[in-house]
């Protein structure tokens, strides 16, 4: 039988220098090697743990050993012993070693390294990024393009419409050099061997009538297709928006927390733009372009061979040249994306933050520091727009040589008589319809640097694979709030875990106090009942069902929140309440918020329940805001209520109105509450003291208080502070008379 | 107006009573007078701004014991061991040359050149990966959370710099 061991790599020594190392676990013995030779070897008889710990840029691996005189004690950590540091890249790998050595320890036997920690192409050997399963390295060339295309898909019948529309009103206009050469060659200067078909009075009045007609046409199919093509756009920007727009709603929190706000904002509204732009105008005129100069090019080719190439001369090379130049700007029009975005970003950290700039008094430093920004994004536009000012008009000339090479030669062919001087006007007024797309195509570096630019930041948003999602198979059960953490292990990081192995059964209907120093890891239980993280390791269940096999909706249905900080959305109090459920009457709303105890200040609003808050609109105290979050709360009838730090920074009136508020909502059902005031959580069921991410104490306010353990000691702290607050309180009001 | 704030009670080690020692185990420890902590931790107050002055140092509970204002208070063979421990601590490794900064999908693969040893590392989001400090010295962050540091971008070379010029600010 094949002995399990499990292995992963390492790449720094202790001096800090890049090596490949391994660390191998076997038959219960640890075994480090540095560029292939061993360098320590020992059993785990004697280890009390595997301890993965970080340092700023890196991290190390170390055992720690058990303490002899008391085996189920870990001796300090200056007895560890040290096994081997490695960069930022392997910390998900030594997180995975933990987990199985340390499962080794408690069970004597061996699991598996999680394989999925550590994804690379099997193309180039490149690790996949978080959340995708694509190389971007080995990434089709035409992907960007395909991807566009499928986006479009709904609306390519239509745009073939609009293109087939361009086209014939293309071709019209192309017929009116044509129609010049008959008019010239047969009635105006009669060409040798042209006989005419009518006198040359009618001849040139049919002519230029159908001159005419044909350029009405033209012009009528023309602006029909136009109208056509703006309704496509709109309809293709409208649907790539939502699209961006529902993926970030799908987002997890940590997704969203590692773009700034402006930085999305731009991607739903600029960006989208940009696609829309390029690919339903620039790419119908594409279309049409190519089109366009293939038909004249075989026109111009059997007019003059000789004449055709020298039109075709200069094109090459401004190719090669633009081709070259097509890095270059890409990477300036980027710059130019990215400054925006930090303006943007700037300017919406300075208004959201308004009113601390007031009180520090430093308005004239944030004017600074966005005009500083404003300027660097000023300097990169210009340089850009200067560069194309300069690069354009140069590259346009340089095409438009071709063209006096032929009224020179094509000159001179007429006056040998090789051509007529109606085919001559004929091609030159063709090189307009074949340099205008020339010249736009020396115009497509810049389109298409946009568009990729833009295109790729959408591309990331609407293909980045959500951190949190349902089940394929997911399942509604009946809600009875049952709640429990079953040896759960979780960090932000995986590296760094917030909460270290937590079992917790949580009854129905029962009422539970988190209780800990900041940091102890409260409000990441919390994230994980409401399923914005999943476990590392454990499950968190409702009511005995794992959340990632419920869907969210039913899960986030099942459940209410009241958190410390209320954020009310734009619009009326009355739409602010019903946004826990859409569907409540209006007597449910008056209900709710009499139960919450807001019916009262909201009814000496000027428009009780119709004043508008948020911008613009009425402002409301943090106390109001919180009754508005309760009877939100309320009004969705919740089997879990999670209450995070709902009444603190509360004068004690109100507190003691919200504190009515919340004994009615947590009746009968399961809440889960946090609170720094102790004395609030006092009637919970169950106090759970939280310490370093482990549990530490659970039981009654009384039970705990008798235990004398980590809770007693912040009751205690808690009433000393309180003590010398009112003792000071005391002091300044006998000091002020 | 003077500022009654009150510098001394930053908790400022004394250089004359303190001794940074290495235990048998290999970790840096310190006496502090009569006190023996045998395994303490350096934590930079001011990285990137003041690498070498105010210096934390705390115990294996991350409990601080105090702050040395200036390495060079130390002795030599201190300030040497305590330099020593945060290159440990600090992973920050520099690089001589950029080859190349292609971009994938929102991704920058940088491939670059630390010292002898070739490395290619992906950033995500360059405005805020790449910071420029004060001091003209750049740091990247890479996508797993490694630090990159160019001290002068003027020591790398045109060539690397002119590679690395279109996302700084």
């Amino acid at each position: 039988m094949e002995t399990p061991s499990s292995t992963i790599s390492y790449d720094l020594n202790a001096a800090g220098e890049l090596i490949q190392g391994t660390l191998r676990f076997e038959n219960g013995r640890i075994s480090v090697f540095e560029d292939g030779t061993e360098v320590f070897s020992r059993g785990i008889e004697d280890v009390s743990e595997l301890c993965q710990y970080s340092d700023i840029g890196c991290g190390r691996l170390e055992l720690s050993l058990k303490d002899p005189s008391d085996p189920e004690k870990a001796l300090p950590q200056s007895e560890n012993i040290s096994l081997c540091r490695f960069s930022m890249s392997h910390t998900e790998e030594a997180g995975e070693m933990c987990k199985v050595v340390n499962y080794y320890l408690r069970n004597g036997t061996h699991s598996v390294i999680d394989s999925s920690v550590r994804l690379c192409c099997e193309k180039c050997g490149r690790p996949l990024m978080k959340g995708t399963d694509v190389c971007l390295f080995c990434l089709d060339k035409g992907y960007i393009l395909k991807r566009s295309l499928q986006l479009m898909k709904p609306f390519l019948p239509k745009v073939a419409l609009v293109a087939a529309f361009a086209l014939i009103s293309n071709l019209l206009f192309a017929l009116r050099p044509v129609i010049n050469a008959r008019l010239t060659d047969g009635y105006l200067s009669p060409a040798q061997g042209v006989t005419p078909a009518f006198s040359p009075i009618t001849g040139v009045l049919v002519l230029t009538g159908l001159m005419i007609a044909v350029y009405a046409l033209g012009q009528t199919i023309g602006i029909i297709g136009q109208r056509m093509a703006n309704r496509v756009g709109s309809h293709f920007s409208d649907q790539l928006r939502r699209t961006v727009y529902d993926k970030i709603q799908r987002l997890s929190l940590a997704s969203m927390a590692k773009r700034p706000g402006g930085d999305l904002i731009k991607r739903i509204t600029r960006d989208t733009q940009t696609v829309r732009s390029f690919l339903t105008d620039q790419g119908v005129y594409a279309l049409e372009s190519l089109f366009m100069f293939t038909v004249i090019f075989v026109i111009l080719l059997f007019t003059s061979p000789f004449l055709t190439l020298l039109v075709f001369i200069p094109v090459p090379l401004v190719l090669l040249i633009m081709s070259r130049f097509w890095k270059h700007i890409r990477l300036r029009y980027d710059k130019q994306w990215r400054q925006e975005s930090r303006s943007t970003s700037i300017l919406h950290d300075i208004i959201k933050g308004i009113r601390v700039v007031k009180t520090f008094g430093n308005e004239a430093r944030e004017i600074k520091k966005f005009a500083s920004a404003n300027e660097s994004l000023a300097k990169v536009s210009a340089s850009n727009e200067k560069l194309w000012a300069v690069t354009f008009p140069f590259l346009g000339f340089f095409i438009g040589i071709g063209e006096f090479l032929v009224l020179f030669f094509g000159g001179r062919m007429v006056l040998e008589g090789t051509i007529t001087l109606g085919q001559l006007m004929q091609f030159v007024l063709f090189l307009g319809y074949i340099y205008t797309p020339l010249r736009w195509l020396t115009s497509v570096p810049r389109w298409l640097a946009n568009f990729m630019t833009s295109m790729v930041k959408i591309l990331e948003i609407i293909d980045e694979k959500p951190d949190i999602a349902d089940a394929s198979e997911p399942v509604e059960p009946e809600i009875k709030g049952g709640v429990s953490f079953e040896n759960v292990t979780f960090g932000y990081k995986s590296y760094e875990p917030v909460l270290r192995d937590v079992s917790l059964d949580i009854r129905p209907g029962e009422m539970i106090g988190l209780v800990g120093h900041s940091g102890a890891g409260k409000s990441t239980m919390i994230n994980l009942i409401m399923r914005l993280y999943d476990p590392g390791a454990g499950r968190v269940c409702l009511d005995g069902t794992d959340l990632r096999k419920l869907t969210q909706k039913h899960l986030h249905d099942s459940i209410g929140v009241v958190f410390q900080d209320t954020f009310l959305f734009t619009g009326s109090i009355y739409d602010n309440i019903t946004y826990a459920r859409t569907d409540a009457t209006s007597a449910e709303v008056i209900a709710a918020a009499k139960a919450a105890n807001a019916h009262e200040f909201i009814m000496r609003l000027p428009d009780s329940y119709n004043t508008l808050i948020g911008e613009n609109g009425h402002d409301l105290s943090g106390g109001e805001r919180q009754r508005i979050a309760i009877a939100r709360a309320i009004l969705k009838d919740p089997k879990l209520l999670i209450l995070d730090e709902a009444t603190s920074s509360l004068d004690p009136e109100t507190e003691i109105k919200i504190q009515e508020a919340l004994a009615r909502l947590t009746k009968d059902r399961t809440t889960i509450a946090i609170a720094h005031r102790l004395s609030t959580l006092r009637n919970a069921d169950r106090l759970v003291v939280l310490d370093k991410g482990r549990i530490a104490e659970v039981g009654t306010h009384r039970e705990l208080l008798e235990k004398k353990g980590i809770y007693y000691r912040l009751v205690m702290a808690q009433k000393q502070t309180n003590k010398l607050r009112g003792e000071a309180a005391k002091a300044y009001a006998e000091a002020n008379g | 107006m003077e500022n009654s704030l009150n510098t001394a009670s930053i908790g400022l080690l004394d250089p004359a009573k303190i001794e940074f020692y290495t235990n048998p185990n290999g970790f840096i420890a310190m006496k502090n007078g009569n006190e023996d902590f045998k395994r303490v931790r350096l934590t930079r107050v001011l990285p990137f701004s003041e690498p070498f002055c105010y210096i934390a140092v705390s115990d294996t509970e991350g409990k601080e014991i105090g702050i040395i204002a200036d390495l060079s208070e130390l002795s030599q063979a201190q300030a040497e061991l305590v330099k020593k421990e945060l290159d440990s601590r600090y992973y920050c490794p520099t690089v001589s040359s950029i080859s190349e900064i292609k971009e994938k999908m929102g991704y920058f693969y940088f491939d670059v050149m630390i010292g002898s040893y070739r490395k290619i590392f992906a950033v995500r989001d360059i405005s805020r990966n790449i910071k420029q400090l004060q001091n003209g010295a750049i740091i990247i962050t890479d996508v797993d959370g490694n630090r990159f540091l160019i001290p002068d971008i003027h020591a790398i070379g045109s060539k690397s710099r002119r590679k690395i010029e279109p996302y700084l600010y």
